[in-house]
């Protein structure tokens, strides 16, 4: 119990992020498993401090209330970077490059140090098959899709 | 009739399902400096647009600098003078003035210690000569310096603000930006106040905002180049 007599939930990942980040480990995705950790711990850390004092209240106010309100959504908006926004950005730069240069034969590349083949980022069908992905991230999370126009 | 609860426990089946399938094609998630790095490009490639719509011609150039139809970016820091580690660039022409916009590239700051600069634009003739001279570039050589943080977490860490704060020390510029798809007003606060400048929530997701930074820019860039 907090010192404003509200309960505070106690620390757990949700079942549902549990399989998530199993999906994630399995995937040789670690680092991504701990980052949606860390972030569901960082809410519910807010969460918990937002129930005790002024002064994080007001420090927390700052913060998106959906990530510590949710830490369901804060997990899904993770996903939503990595496998939806980190393809939009490599598929804008392309765009943006060859307009700016006015280039349509521009190719871009990412190499190692030292290399001169070009690292694959995403599967060529990736934006494709990436499709149901966001329609169902955004139906998990309809304030994204809001966010976009807000 | 199903529950609300059922409805969400299916979409959540759903969601695991399609990330197995993701996870497979997406080699580029393996490690988490690449979504970083595309981000560096994608931030880069609004810069580009910046200079266009103020006048500028832009050409694909390898790090040899050569002009080339295939623009390659590289992981890790890179000495412009190194041809294995630099990225290759883009040349920038406007009036008599020439620059090149580099990713990732070392440059001494005001300490004369080397700093890896997210994205820069650097007089062309200097980079040129570091270039042929084994030298790298001084800060008084650069024009515009971006740092760009792709986060999955909530907030922008304020040691991210110090970071950035302690880099923009080294290089007096007018143009010297903290870049990211997430916001803090703490980092805000603190970049500001020791002249450096912020465009949070730079996301392809909100396309005013990317049309607000590269606005910013080309009104910047006016000023400078």
């Amino acid at each position: 119990m907090s010192p404003n007599g509200a309960d505070v939930p106690e620390f757990g990942l949700s079942d549902n992020i549990k399989r998530i980040l199993g999906v994630l480990r399995t995937a040789d995705l670690a680092w991504m498993a701990d980052e949606i950790e860390q972030a569901t711990l960082d809410q519910w850390v807010a969460y918990r401090e937002f129930r005790m004092s002024d002064e994080a209240r007001e420090f927390l106010s700052v913060i998106p209330e959906r990530y510590w309100d949710n830490s369901e959504f804060a997990a899904l908006a993770i996903l939503w970077d990595y496998f939806i926004e980190a393809n939009d950005l490599w598929s804008a730069a392309h765009k943006q490059l060859v307009d700016a240069l006015n280039d349509p034969a521009l190719e871009v590349a990412l190499e190692l140090p030292g290399s001169d083949r070009a690292e694959m980022i995403f599967h060529p069908q990736y934006r494709e098959n990436s499709r149901v992905f966001r329609r169902l991230l955004v139906e998990a999370m309809p304030e994204l899709a809001a966010e976009g126009t807000s | 009739m199903t529950s609300t609860k059922d409805t969400r426990a299916a979409l959540w089946a759903q969601i695991e399902t399609e990330l197995k399938k993701l996870a497979a094609a997406a080699p580029g998630l393996k490690s988490k400096a690449k979504p970083e790095k595309l981000y560096e490009i994608f931030v880069l490639s609004c810069i580009a647009r910046a200079l266009r719509s103020i006048g500028a011609s832009l050409e694909a150039r390898d790090s040899k600098d050569f002009p080339t139809s295939k623009l390659v970016f590289r992981f890790g820091p890179g000495l412009i003078h190194s041809p294995t580690t630099a990225s290759g660039f883009v040349h920038v022409a406007r009036g008599k003035s020439n620059y090149e916009l580099q990713n990732g590239v070392r440059v001494r700051g005001g300490s004369g210690v080397l700093h890896e600069l997210d994205v820069c634009l650097i007089d062309a003739k200097a980079a040129s000569k570091c270039r042929s001279n084994g030298l790298e570039p001084k800060s008084s050589q650069i024009r515009l310096l971006v740092e760009c943080k792709f986060l999955g977490k909530p907030r922008i860490p304020l040691e991210l603000g110090r970071e950035f704060v302690g880099l923009g020390a080294e290089f007096s510029l007018r143009i010297k930006t903290l870049v990211s798809n997430r916001e803090s007003p703490e980092v805000h606060a603190l970049v500001v106040k020791h002249g450096g400048t912020e465009n949070f929530r730079t996301t392809t997701l909100i396309e005013k905002n990317v049309n607000r930074f590269v606005n910013w820019l080309a009104n910047e860039l006016r000023q400078v180049l």
